[in-house]
């Protein structure tokens, strides 16, 4: 690589700022020479994409946060077996699909526990896993939509839902889905078209609510003025 | 052409994977079909509904991060110096779990049993009594039985070992307990046997402040790590 990159970088002590406009690939070989900050900027651009793609497979946020640690920790342990034949995007999200895809086989092996008295206490107040107390949305009305797409997303088959995630959460193009899944082009065309189609007849019922669509529009309000300031 | 192929072609024209020889024919086709103009219409605002609810991670991720690599280095750091505390395999493995000590409490009691004079002999010919043996004993390779014998243990009876005795005179003498006293536990106040107490003792001992010492290493390059900024910093 040409890049001088010492020249760029400013040192590790001297603020993020100089990283901010470095690519994710030249990034990762500063992580490589032991240079904290660039880690700190690859945290900052992946951490809430991959906290989105993983808490949208898992369903549980607390699960889902520790499976974003983990995937960056790993990206940090293992800096030096990054090659660039591959985008860096893509092989953070290889890391992240393999954790997902094991932990929830672990999931679907371990067995249920059924309970013996099925009618719950009075205080006793059920869990539900979609619930998003702990999924910090900003508001109600962001809450409550959030939690009814969580749903409809976790209803679409996992082999179809991986590569729907990557591409509409993520944005990874289809041959980096290819890549990070390991499946034929044609395949995560196929697997996309039916995972929309299956995502549309799951949330067809949302798109009859007028208040839902009133807090589409507000949501989306609300962030575009975000994103002026 | 047949609906399931179009919204097969609205999904690719969401990704703009859709060839534009094909764009023209999409368009015609959703002008002319309600079924299909609803399908684009529910998925657009469905998507936008998933783009607007990104979930976003608590405050306190990137603190929570950092706390985890450190551990993640530290324990990494150890591995690499002390390859012991590392996963090891088979007998390895055991005596790692068993500590030093057990192996040499083994050794002690094979010691005792071997070497001192007047160790406690069960034999088969006195019918279940302690006898003390009358001179040490001797190993299996100096039984009356010829060397092949020791060499094939299918073939190697375990009367064959000499002045072991028999396993039925010897579980006889268990089980009866008698005889056991005097002579017979010379053996446990042996200098020897003594040495090796001690020598077990001061083992464990050094095992104690190894681990203190590991503690306070860990802890200190902990420190450096963040002094030379290797850990991640949120600051």
């Amino acid at each position: 690589m040409n890049l001088s990159l010492d020249s760029q970088y400013p040192g590790p002590r001297n603020g993020a700022e100089g990283v901010k406009d470095i690519r994710d690939e030249d990034l990762i070989v500063l992580v490589q020479k032991g240079h904290r900050r660039a880690f700190d900027e690859i945290v900052a651009r992946y951490k809430g994409r991959l906290f989105s793609f993983t808490l949208r497979m898992v369903k549980d946020p607390s699960l889902a946060e520790e499976m974003t640690q983990e995937t960056l920790i790993r990206v940090y342990m293992h800096a030096d077996k990054y090659r660039e034949i591959a985008k860096f995007s893509t092989w953070v999200f290889t890391i992240a699909t393999n954790l997902v895809r094991n932990r929830m086989r672990q999931v679907s092996r371990a067995p249920r526990m059924l309970s013996l008295n099925p009618v719950p206490d009075e205080d006793e107040h059920p869990v539900d896993p979609a619930d998003p107390h702990a999924d910090p949305s900003r508001d109600v009305e962001s809450e409550e939509l959030g939690r009814l797409i969580n749903e409809a997303t976790a209803k679409i088959p996992e082999k179809y839902r991986v590569p729907f995630l990557l591409r509409e959460v993520d944005q990874l193009s289809y041959e980096e889905i290819q890549q990070v899944t390991g499946l034929k082009l044609g395949t995560v065309r196929s697997r996309i078209n039916r995972a929309r189609n299956r995502f549309r007849q799951n949330i067809k019922p949302l798109l009859r609510n007028e208040t839902l669509l009133a807090d589409l529009e507000r949501i989306e309000a609300r962030a575009m003025a975000e994103d002026e300031d | 052409m047949k609906c399931s192929r179009i919204q097969e072609w609205v999904s690719l024209e969401i990704d703009q994977q859709l060839p534009p020889e094909n764009v023209r024919h999409l368009q015609d086709h959703l002008q002319a079909c309600e079924d299909c103009r609803g399908f684009r219409e529910d998925l657009q605002i469905g998507l936008r509904m998933l783009h607007a609810t990104d979930p976003v991670l608590p405050d306190n991720f990137d603190w929570k991060l950092q706390l985890r690599l450190s551990q993640t280095l530290r324990e990494t750091a150890r591995d690499a110096e002390y390859p012991w505390h590392q996963e090891q395999s088979g007998w390895r493995r055991w005596f790692a779990r068993a500590g030093f000590s057990a192996g040499l409490g083994m050794a002690a009691v094979l010691a005792v049993a071997v070497l001192a004079p007047g160790t406690v002999v069960p034999q088969g010919d006195r019918g279940g009594s302690v006898a003390v043996a009358e001179e040490p004993l001797r190993l299996p390779v100096q039984t009356t039985a010829n060397d092949d014998s020791f060499l094939d243990s299918s073939r190697r009876p375990i009367e064959s070992f000499g002045t072991f005795g028999s396993r039925n005179s010897l579980s006889r003498s268990v089980s009866t307990g008698d005889g056991l006293g005097g002579r017979a536990l010379s053996g446990f106040s042996d200098p020897g046997f003594q040495r090796i107490r001690r020598l077990e003792q001061e083992v464990q001992s050094m095992q104690r402040l190894m681990g203190k010492k590991d503690t306070e290493i860990m802890s200190l390059k902990a420190r450096v790590d963040s002094l030379s900024g290797r850990a991640v910093d949120t600051d």
